[in-house]
């Protein structure tokens, strides 16, 4: 048993750390002009809306009503979260309000995908290299989701690396409670898939898509959300 | 769906329904306090959530099988709307004041962009009934609350260049009939071929996706708050992929 909690818990921790190769490609990208960052806010987008509907998709095979209840939670969650964070300017000038949002929005989402790959443990435990590799490489786009908002406001690519590894740390913490308790958690995991779901898509269109229209044109939104959201499906498939 | 004498009625039917709704787009118009550019914001906000949802649907349909075709035809429906954005001026009614003038060429402007645009929505209701039923008749409702939207703006333009409801009703109908003719061509083409649905679905989910973000949540983000426009296009994206988790 404890070789298997602590399994879990390392397979976790790979899932975490994947999601810092998101930050890698800013290794190249040293000049950020106001309207790369507009074409950045326009891939997190896509990223994002991808990675909601497929977790959409898979509350509601738990659960379609749970997974309502969760999203709008989610939805109200970060509408008050912005209102209250809008109320008190941050105090320190390197973690801006909406990267403050963006990083707890993420970390947030972690906590329900932490859960389902604990609760996919239990149910069967030939399938664990295949879901912890599915979860590890669709963490890499979250990562480059985080990074794309925080490198253009001035946050250096090792930062952006910490905090998308931050924003994944709470699926190794979160995997091993549910993986033991996988019969009392399971019941929760539509609520939880919903809520993240809910607060990603509302952060798309509340936040990033405003940005992205407002700094550059609206052909370039529309290709860059395209193709990365079409990439999210293939990848999703493919996993 | 196979193709057959009835299933070929029932496509032209359920493909009617966003054109006949078309049709009533004027009704809000008779309220005494008019229609708001805000209003008609919000609906196209929720039809944009619809339509993002159901482009999500058709690509993810076939992406498995045939992932070549789907992203092929998705190309070229994203190539569609980009050139036909480029063959009529981006105006829009609701961005205009009461007190700007509407010239004929506007009107026809306006109708013939509708018509652009109802071409690839006719795609996308006969290629989803090409797959299911329950997945066209979705496509075709999204598509009716949409319709809702630009058929008030069109009668709104309309009714100001002095036309009888009568006439800016017919004009809306008129303006959205490319959606039922293409649907029923889009379904004797599809529902016979594995290749060919695949492609369509692209075609379909391509241009929609792109129509949605190129042209609709600009507008929706122009004339109203990010609030309302990202509560509206959350609720009711999220309201479609929902809706496929129940059906399967």
């Amino acid at each position: 048993m404890l070789s298997q909690i602590l399994i879990v818990l390392a397979l976790g921790s790979v899932t975490a750390l994947a999601t810092g190769l998101g930050a890698l490609p800013f290794i190249f990208i040293s000049n950020v002009r106001e309207q790369t960052v507009a074409r950045l806010n326009a891939v997190a987008g896509g990223l994002m809306l991808g990675a909601s509907f497929q977790l959409i998709l898979e509350g509601s095979s738990y659960g379609p009503w749970q997974t309502i209840v969760g999203a709008a939670v989610g939805v109200a969650v970060i509408l008050f979260g912005e209102q209250w964070l809008e109320a008190r300017p941050p105090r320190s000038a390197r973690l801006s309000r909406q990267m403050l949002l963006l990083v707890s929005v993420m970390t947030l989402h972690s906590f329900s995908e932490g859960i389902a790959v604990g609760v996919a443990f239990g149910g069967g435990e030939k399938l664990a290299g295949m879901i912890t590799a599915a979860i590890a490489v669709h963490n890499i786009p979250e990562g480059l989701a985080i990074s794309a908002v925080m490198r253009p406001k001035g946050a250096s690519v090792l930062t952006c690396a910490a905090w998308s590894i931050f924003s994944s740390l709470p699926q190794p913490l979160m995997a091993v409670p549910a993986f033991l308790f996988v019969d009392t958690v399971r019941p929760l995991l539509p609520y939880g898939l919903g809520f993240a779901a809910g607060a990603m898509v509302f952060m798309v269109f509340f936040e990033l898509m405003p940005e992205a229209y407002a700094k550059t044109s609206a052909e370039s939104v529309g290709l860059l959300v395209s193709v990365t959201l079409a990439s999210m499906i293939l990848l999703q498939q493919f996993l | 769906m196979e193709h057959t004498a009835s299933t070929v009625l029932l496509v032209m039917l359920v493909a009617a329904i966003p054109t006949l709704v078309a049709g009533v787009a004027f009704v809000p118009l008779l309220q005494p306090r008019g229609v708001g550019q805000r209003e008609i914001a919000a609906a196209f906000a929720f039809a944009s959530g619809l339509m993002l949802g159901g482009g999500y649907l058709l690509l993810a349909e076939r992406i498995a099988s045939a992932p070549v075709f789907v992203v092929l035809g998705a190309c070229f429906g994203a190539a569609y709307t980009f050139v036909a954005q480029r063959f009529v001026a981006h105006e829009w009614p609701i961005e205009q004041r009461e007190s700007d003038s509407i010239d004929d060429a506007a009107v026809v402007n306006v109708m013939l962009q509708s018509a652009l645009h109802a071409v690839p929505e006719g795609v996308a209701i006969g290629v989803a009934m090409a797959v299911r039923f329950e997945l066209g008749l979705f496509v075709a409702l999204a598509l009716a609350v949409h319709n809702v939207a630009e058929g008030t703006a069109l009668a709104a333009a309309l009714r100001r260049r002095g036309l009888s409801l009568f006439q800016a009703a017919m004009m809306c109908i008129l303006s959205e009939l490319p959606q039922p003719m293409l649907a029923v061509a889009a379904f004797l083409i599809t529902s016979e071929s594995r290749a060919r649905l695949a492609l369509g679905l692209g075609v379909a989910a391509g241009a929609l996706i792109h129509l949605v973000l190129t042209e609709l949540l600009p507008i929706c983000y122009r004339q109203s708050d990010r609030r309302a426009v990202a509560l509206l296009v959350s609720g009711s994206t999220g309201l479609v992929v929902l809706l496929k988790g129940f059906l399967a």
